[in-house]
């Protein structure tokens, strides 16, 4: 009970699913389950199918691709209050990119699974997230285009 | 002529270069170094925060350099130089105990003033570090004058973060929000990711208390300003400090013009309500 509770109290509180219907949260405390990662520990890898996604509740978690001969190439951070792995809810539900823990990092972890289930059950709760998620998307897009531009290389 | 003018709006002789001795270099990054000098005649140092010399490397020319340094240190000047072009190269390349020359300094700085009472946002993006870097000091020296203090800091690299130690120092206190983001991490980098506009979803700006400085190069500013006003500042509430190519540094020859306000006289810091319809223009 007491596991169930603080579960939907993060629920609630995170910027992701704070705003949607209370019943709604309390079956997303269902399928959810607070993970622990310690800095240094990877969460997943590039091209793997991961039937999970994260809402983080403090730390952070890099992205990065491995380049060959080259190591990890680190482009992105994902922290409190964010989403991780929004390629979970999208088929083909492969991993764009790794993911590795830089800080010891708390998040709850839901099953994508049952949670594509519940979205398909309930299509406006399905419209809601996905909503969600592309302003996700469309933040990574965002930050993605700003490096693009190489905003430190014209002096200063 | 020119110099007649000079005296008599300034009162003094603002072509007068002092000879100052390096007595120190530091390196901050593959090629930016601070350049540590005093000058021989034993003059009194004296600049505001935000203000610029022009830097003068004897033979090869002149550039213009913000002052770096803590302005509480009456010893010595402190200026942080990329090796970009030929008289920056030079300069980066005075050994302990040659001379430069300082003409200065000149500009308005950081309304420090101001900003007393209210809150302060400083958001530097690469080398726009420097120039902050003195109102950053004065701030932590005056800390009881202000209320929250932000500080959020990009570079491209780990590598090409300046300042290095005082980052880690800066970041200790408590009542200071001091965020540092790279574009690219390596395993050891143990911070964000990211560009620097990326960090203004970290914090919550109060808009009718908050003052913001920002300086970096010009695009890193114009996505800055939008963040800041997506936070709610209104323009009049947000300064910048504008790069152009200054030479005389008193507003005559013209080279800085923006408009119709010289960079190097009116500014280099400026009210970004002030210059907004200049901000960005293509043709200016």
């Amino acid at each position: 009970m007491e596991r169930e509770i603080d579960i939907t109290t993060l629920i609630s509180d995170h910027p992701f699913t704070k705003d949607l219907p209370e019943e709604k949260r309390a079956e997303l405390a269902k399928i959810a389950k607070i993970t622990r990662f310690t800095a240094g520990q990877r969460i997943f890898e590039e091209g793997e199918v991961h039937k999970r996604i994260y809402l983080i509740v403090y730390g952070i978690v890099a992205l990065y691709f491995y380049i060959p001969a080259k190591g990890e190439f680190r482009y992105e951070t994902i922290s409190s209050g964010e989403l991780l792995g929004w390629s979970s809810l999208v088929e083909p539900f492969k991993k764009s990119s790794g993911a590795v823990a830089v800080e010891n990092t708390l998040a709850l972890s839901l099953d994508s699974d049952k949670l594509l289930r519940m979205m398909e059950e309930d299509k406006a709760f399905g419209h809601a997230v996905y909503k969600k998620l592309i302003n996700v998307v469309a933040d990574r897009l965002r930050a993605a285009r700003m490096r693009l531009l190489d905003i430190y290389g014209g002096g200063g | 002529m020119v110099q007649q003018l000079a005296e008599t709006e300034l009162g003094l002789d603002a072509f007068t270069t002092s000879w100052y001795r390096v007595i120190s270099k530091t390196r901050e990054t593959p090629d930016t170094l601070t350049i540590r000098a005093r000058p021989i005649n034993g003059q009194a140092l004296s600049f505001k925060p935000g203000q610029f010399n022009m830097l003068y490397a004897y033979g090869v020319g002149e550039v213009p350099i913000s002052v770096s340094g803590d302005p509480s240190n009456r010893r010595y000047l402190e200026h942080t130089v990329r090796s970009v072009g030929s008289v920056t190269t030079a300069l980066a390349g005075k050994r302990r105990g040659e001379y430069i020359g300082v003409r200065g300094p000149y500009g308005n700085g950081w309304p420090l003033e101001e900003a007393e009472g209210r809150d302060v946002a400083i958001v530097a993006g690469g080398i726009g570090l420097a120039p902050l870097r003195p109102a950053i000091y004065h701030i932590v020296h005056n800390r009881e004058r202000y209320g929250k203090f932000y500080v959020l800091y990009g570079a491209r690299t780990p590598a090409d973060l300046l300042y290095k130690q005082e980052l880690e120092r800066w970041r200790g206190p408590l009542d200071t929000q001091f965020l540092v983001t790279v574009d690219r991490g390596d395993e050891r980098w143990r911070g964000y990711i990211g560009v620097v506009t990326m960090l203004f979803k970290h914090i919550r700006l109060d808009p009718a208390n908050t003052i913001a400085f920002v300086c970096g190069p010009e695009i890193m500013m114009k996505f800055t300003i939008v963040e800041l006003k997506n936070q709610g500042l209104p323009e009049d509430q947000i300064f910048i400090s504008m790069e152009r190519n200054m030479k005389c540094g008193i507003g005559i020859c013209g080279h800085c013009q923006l408009g119709p306000v010289f960079i190097c006289k009116d500014g280099p810091v400026h009210r970004f309500s002030e210059i907004s319809q200049f901000f960005g223009r293509r043709e200016l």
